[in-house]
């Protein structure tokens, strides 16, 4: 870095030069929009859109206040309002308290600060709030990210809506797949097998239920109805596996002969104790498949590493499938 | 060039400002590389900051920037000193981030993420916002191996060839996409960087050697799938049964066809993996193109029908 100096030059308008300016209706927007949020942070007093104007001479036009203002909102900048009473009955007013504005100072240790820069080297999301809320931290990139690494999917406008809405445990209404409008109270949120999940109580089902995030058809609406988190929620075990989409393991069982090659994965999904049988190089493995067509997908998977033993339906079951494909390609 | 947004614009400089009045001056290479604009971009938002401030802007009221030769001072400023507070956005992704972290960190770092998360505003109190990885019992000891160069023996399954070789490996970086953890690795075998599935190694052998750095190869900058201008695309017709496969696997284009069908452009991993593909989504998948794959679907069928004779 260079050798520090005392600033001789000004950049490349003067100071002056823009005090001039700005009897002139700034033109440029991001310009508009610092000077109104200077203004309004600028002490404790609420201003009218008439007085913002003779202070800045930027808003002769309501409809650009009102959207200067949308935008300021939309970046998370609290605006209060106010409608006024006397001489100035139902005109509405507006200020920014600083304090609710700004990030508080924290004190991290360096353990700390590392790890957070670790954690944001580590895991790869694929919007920019990660970044962005890196440099509001002032956190340097790490220059050694850990060996283990995640990609996770965060690109949703709707996840850190349910959040806020499971945050401040209001209600929230959406339209999902298939045409229907649920009213969920949300509990959480789960990310698994690249998916994001919300979790909570469905007001018309009556019952627990999750919601794919991505299935979730246009906006999320948040409600003023309140409601109480169980305190021992478990958000997790409320989104059934994939392997628990097959079925409950106390209900219908297949038989299916798989090459030993396959175990290791097999055995990592239903555990040790789905191997019934060792053959010389296959395993017969019992594995639930009360829901048919997730066990014929799961079984087609390993392809012609896997044959259906029994029961003869479920065995029949995928014969018909292979059949309709054969005859009709 | 794309004209970036003002609100863009305007909170990239409320980091920035307070960024460059903690530090007093900093030089505009420095200042570029930390935000990630170039130096033209950047000079013309800090110029642009230099108009604003409060009335009745005389120069004392507005924000004072100075550059001096590749150096940028500012003067102590009444305004913009501090960043925006974390939006419900970043609040929510920096939670998701520390989540997924917690998981793949060690014990020391994971406890100081913990308490870090913990000071940040608006996150303690939040509903539960869980992450869950798959687990892999191989994972520690091929991290352990890929922080020293180690090399490893293992036994690799493909399905492409359903056979399993045998390779020396160096692990170089261990990643989780989805359901799968993958090992970007220097395969001996091939001479080249190799990507492989941690559920594919069916056994695993540390071998007490270990490689150079200088010979490794380099890996992507970013974990991911190396789809490049060059990899094979195909084009499918998916009904309404099969239309989890665009949900399910990273597509190029998704187009909702008036029929209600919709025709979708992937990747293609390899032949066999689409064979797999297909015949698990059946008759509600057509293959549009290439023309070579028109019939895959009933090949990969006859192959496996073959084992029910």
């Amino acid at each position: 870095m260079a050798a520090k100096k005392t600033p001789k030059e000004p950049a490349k308008r003067s100071a002056t030069k823009a005090a001039a300016k700005k009897a002139d209706k700034p033109k440029d927007q991001a310009e508009r929009l610092l000077n109104l949020l200077a203004l309004l942070t600028h002490d404790s007093n609420y201003r009218t859109l008439e007085e913002i104007h003779f202070a800045t001479n930027m808003y002769g036009d309501r409809s650009l206040f009102e959207r200067d203002k949308a935008i300021l909102r939309d970046m998370g900048v609290p605006i209060d309002s106010k409608v006024l009473g006397g001489s100035k009955a139902g005109v509405s007013s507006y200020r920014i308290d600083r304090r609710e504005m700004e990030l508080a100072n924290i004190n991290f240790t360096e353990a700390e600060r590392r790890a957070l820069q670790l954690a944001l080297a580590a895991v790869h999301v694929d919007s920019a709030w990660a970044e962005r809320a890196r440099m509001k931290l002032d956190l340097t990139e790490a220059q050694m990210p850990s060996v283990a690494q995640v990609n996770l999917p965060v690109n949703s406008e709707l996840l850190p809506t349910l959040a806020d809405a499971a945050a401040k445990t209001v209600c929230v209404r959406f339209d999902y797949v298939g045409g229907t409008h649920r009213s969920l109270n949300a509990y959480g949120l789960l990310s698994r097998g690249g998916y994001w999940y919300v979790v909570g109580y469905d007001l018309d089902r009556k019952a627990i239920r999750s919601f794919r995030v991505d299935r979730i058809v246009g906006g999320v609406e948040l409600t003023s109805d309140k409601f109480e988190r169980p305190a021992d929620f478990d958000v997790e075990a409320a989104v059934a596996t994939d392997v628990e989409m097959l079925g409950d393991a106390g209900g219908s069982i297949a038989h299916v002969l798989v090459s030993e090659k396959l175990r290791p994965s097999i055995v990592r999904d239903f555990g040790e104790g789905c191997v019934v049988e060792t053959r010389d190089d296959a395993v017969v493995v019992a594995v639930p498949c009360a829901n048919r067509s997730a066990f014929r997908s799961w079984v087609l998977g390993l392809v012609a590493g896997a044959e259906v033993l029994s029961p003869p339906e479920v065995r029949q079951d995928l014969i018909d499938w292979l059949d309709t494909m054969v005859g009709t390609r | 060039m794309k004209r970036r947004k003002s609100s863009d614009r305007v909170q990239g400089l409320l980091v920035m400002l307070p960024w460059l009045f903690e530090r007093k001056s900093a030089s505009i290479d420095e200042m570029a590389e930390t935000f990630g604009l170039d130096r033209e971009t950047l000079l013309r938002d800090l110029h642009l900051s230099t108009f604003c401030g409060t009335p009745p802007y005389t120069p004392d009221e507005l924000v004072e920037i100075f550059i001096d030769e590749d150096e940028v001072w500012i003067r102590e400023p009444r305004i913009f000193t501090r960043p925006l507070r974390l939006t419900v956005e970043e609040a929510f992704t920096l939670k998701a981030v520390g989540e997924a972290a917690l998981g793949v960190m060690g014990a020391g770092t994971s406890s100081a993420l913990a308490s870090a998360l913990a000071k940040l505003p608006n996150l303690a109190d939040e509903a539960p916002v869980v992450v869950r990885q798959p687990s892999d019992p191989k994972l520690l000891e091929l991290e352990d191996c890929a922080a020293s160069n180690e090399i490893v023996t293992i036994d690799y399954f493909s399905p492409v060839s359903t056979k399993t070789t045998k390779r020396d490996i160096v692990p170089m970086r261990l990643w989780v996409d989805g359901e799968h953890w993958y090992c970007d690795s220097h395969d001996f075998l091939s001479g080249e960087h190799r990507l492989f599935r941690l559920d594919r190694m069916t056994a695993m052998s540390r071998t007490g050697r270990f490689a150079e750095p200088s010979a490794l190869p380099a890996i992507p900058d970013e974990p991911g799938f190396n789809w490049s201008a060059d990899s094979e695309v195909v084009t499918l017709h998916l009904a309404a049964g099969a239309q989890w496969v665009a949900e399910r696997y990273p597509t190029l284009r998704v187009k909702k066809l008036s029929t209600g069908a919709m025709e979708v452009k992937l990747y293609v991993a390899n032949e066999a993996w689409l064979g797999r593909l297909l015949v698990r989504a059946g008759n509600d998948a057509k293959v549009v193109a290439p023309s070579k794959y028109a019939t895959l679907a009933a090949r990969t069928a006859r192959e496996i029908r073959a084992r029910y004779a």
